[in-house]
């Protein structure tokens, strides 16, 4: 099963996506912050992963930049959901390495539908550059 | 010791939602997650922190633990385990001769001198850990000067580490080989540290807060920090922080407890992945 | 021996305490305006968070209204370390705060409920229920109910389940309601 890293501050959404992507057939692990997320994604191979930008400590742009510099993850797919909604916001979150960027909130089928998309699901991990 | 209250009569229910919004809680504050498997551990605690402080229910006392400081502390000490043994997370030395000490000697320039920093020292079997572990263990050991500075705020354990007695539990994870080297026979299972080595580590008594402005408290290399910052509030964590990464040489490295992470504590530090263990950098 | 007993004084150049000197005076004087200058300046991470936990510490109404201001800059890393900062300094943060959940940026009126969040106490919850029974937008409706999750009290689970007719198309606040009720209290 494709494993998801899910990275937003609040409980709530957390849960939400958890729900959401389970139901799909992800495997899930959570995270507070950009910096937890970080620790983690290098601790284990995630399949995707979904980012909020506002966090403590280590914000989701941060964690993207962190994330395309280091070699043995960079190639990790990101989804950034975010209540940010000014075009500049989508175009530092992709200058900084995101793939798909939503507002929120996001349709959960889809994020399923996306998650799938993403990672091949079925089995064969998704790359992209 | 404030006079314990008494239920009247069963412990206080702690119900599926308030196990998982205590579960929530800690896992925000501390990066530590209480799975369903850990109920009895993590209940049987609560009971203990709400009798204790006099509160009538669950409710009740995770009002009061959000507010105040001391609680806070006293609870994760509860939750955490805290046994200090020597070489304890052995990894955590692997990596300082494997990984860690390659880097920082890259960064000494003409200066052959190294500085660590042990702190909460305790009763000293980690800057002990880490002073045999060096000598076995790190082939270029004899080409640097290392000073271990070990501190603690609390004055009896420091008194305890300058002696440098242990019992044989304390001391079981270390070779043998290593042991009659280092240390002598005292009776009663007992060893004690040789004096060249108990004289070579710093002991004082130091903290890590107040400590920001001291200049002898700086320019070190490695720091082991483990155990301490997961105790603070949040303002304290970031404050602590702070000194710790003031109190580094640039490219010095720290190394947390096995459970902690810098994620809950602060975002002054570079994430670097070792093959031995996950430590964190203050940037060149 | 290569372990050799550590110096009691270390010498370390002046210059590299010069920020961190700047900020301890500030922090000294009291002076909220400067210590907040030195956050945004940005240059040097330590002497920012040594700024922010100065502020922290002060807890005046001063130190409040410029970490209050520093919540409007376009820097995601600086203005959640200022959300974060705010959170950890208590009630009267609360007042301070309220003009900004009346804001025209929906964004603005998230990052106000965002420190309300961390200020737990049953004031916050009641200030954000009246946004989550009034305010226009969902996020920030959202927002509101994540404080009501994180600090709100039985009395107020009534209220909280109308939250959800007043978006019938987001199935995440019908989700977020039902995921707060167990947790007042």
């Amino acid at each position: 099963m494709p494993n998801v890293l899910i990275v937003d501050d609040s409980t709530t959404t957390r849960l939400f996506y958890r729900d959401t992507l389970e139901s799909a057939g992800f495997d899930v692990e959570e995270a507070v912050n950009g910096l937890e997320a970080l620790e983690k994604a290098m601790l284990s191979s995630f399949d995707l992963a979904i980012v909020d930008i506002n966090m403590p400590k280590m914000d989701g742009l941060t964690f993207l930049k962190e994330l395309r510099r280091r070699e043995e993850i960079r190639s990790l797919p990101v989804i950034v959901i975010s209540t940010q909604d000014r075009p500049e916001d989508r175009v530092k979150a992709h200058a900084a390495g995101a793939n798909v960027y939503f507002v929120k909130p996001v349709d959960p089928k889809i994020l399923a539908e996306y998650g799938r998309l993403m990672t091949g699901s079925g089995g064969s991990r998704g790359q992209l550059s | 010791m404030p006079p314990l209250a008494k239920f009247s009569d069963a412990p206080p229910e702690i119900s599926e939602d308030d196990y998982q919004r205590f579960v929530e809680y800690f896992y925000q504050r501390t990066g530590i997650h209480f799975g369903v498997n850990k109920r009895y551990f993590v209940d049987k605690r609560l009971y203990e922190r709400i009798l204790n402080c006099g509160r009538r229910n669950f409710r009740d006392y995770f009002e009061f633990l959000r507010r105040d400081g001391a609680e806070y502390q006293a609870l994760v000490n509860l939750m955490t385990v805290n046994e200090t043994y020597f070489y304890r997370e052995p990894y955590q030395l692997e990596c300082l001769v494997k990984s860690i000490l390659p880097e920082v000697v890259t960064t000494l320039g003409s200066s052959r001198k190294i500085r660590i920093w042990s702190m909460p020292c305790s009763t000293g079997e980690e800057p002990y850990s880490i002073a045999f572990y060096l000598l076995e263990h790190w082939r270029l050991v004899d080409d640097y000067e290392i000073e271990i500075v070990a501190t603690d705020i609390d004055t009896e354990v420091l008194r305890r580490a300058r002696e440098g007695v242990f019992n044989k539990r304390s001391l079981q994870y270390v070779p043998e080989a290593t042991l009659a080297k280092f240390t002598t026979e005292e009776g009663d299972g007992l060893r004690r540290v040789v004096p060249a080595l108990r004289e070579s580590i710093q002991f004082a008594t130091a903290n890590l807060l107040e400590v920001v402005d001291d200049r002898a408290y700086r320019g070190f290399h490695v720091v082991f920090c483990r155990n301490l910052l997961i105790y603070f509030d949040d303002v304290s964590r970031r404050e602590a922080g702070g000194a710790l990464f003031a109190s580094m040489a640039p490219g010095g490295f720290v190394c947390l407890g096995h459970s902690e992470s810098m994620s809950r504590i602060s975002s002054l530090f570079e994430l670097r992945k070792f093959p031995e263990a996950i430590v964190y950098r203050k940037p060149l | 021996m290569p372990l050799i007993r550590a110096a009691v004084r270390n010498d370390v150049p002046e210059a590299a305490d010069a920020p961190m000197q700047v900020v301890r005076a500030a922090a000294l004087t009291g002076d909220a305006e400067k210590l907040a200058e030195i956050a945004v300046a940005g240059n040097d991470p330590l002497a920012r968070e040594a700024a922010l936990t100065a502020l922290a510490r002060a807890r005046d109404s001063r130190a409040i209204e410029a970490l209050v201001r520093l919540i409007r800059v376009d820097d995601p890393a600086l203005r959640n370390s200022v959300v974060e900062t705010l959170q950890s300094m208590g009630e009267p943060v609360i007042d301070a705060i309220r003009p900004l959940l009346d804001d025209p940026n929906p964004n603005m009126r998230i990052y106000a409920l965002n420190v309300l969040e961390g200020i737990v106490s049953p004031r916050s919850a009641r200030v954000a229920m009246e946004v989550a029974l009034a305010d226009p937008h969902v996020n920030v409706c959202a927002g509101a109910v994540d404080v009501i999750a994180a600090c709100g009290t039985p009395d107020m689970a009534a209220a909280l389940a109308k939250v959800p007719a007043r978006f019938p198309d987001h199935p995440f606040l019908a989700f977020a309601v039902r995921a707060a009720l167990p947790r007042l209290g």
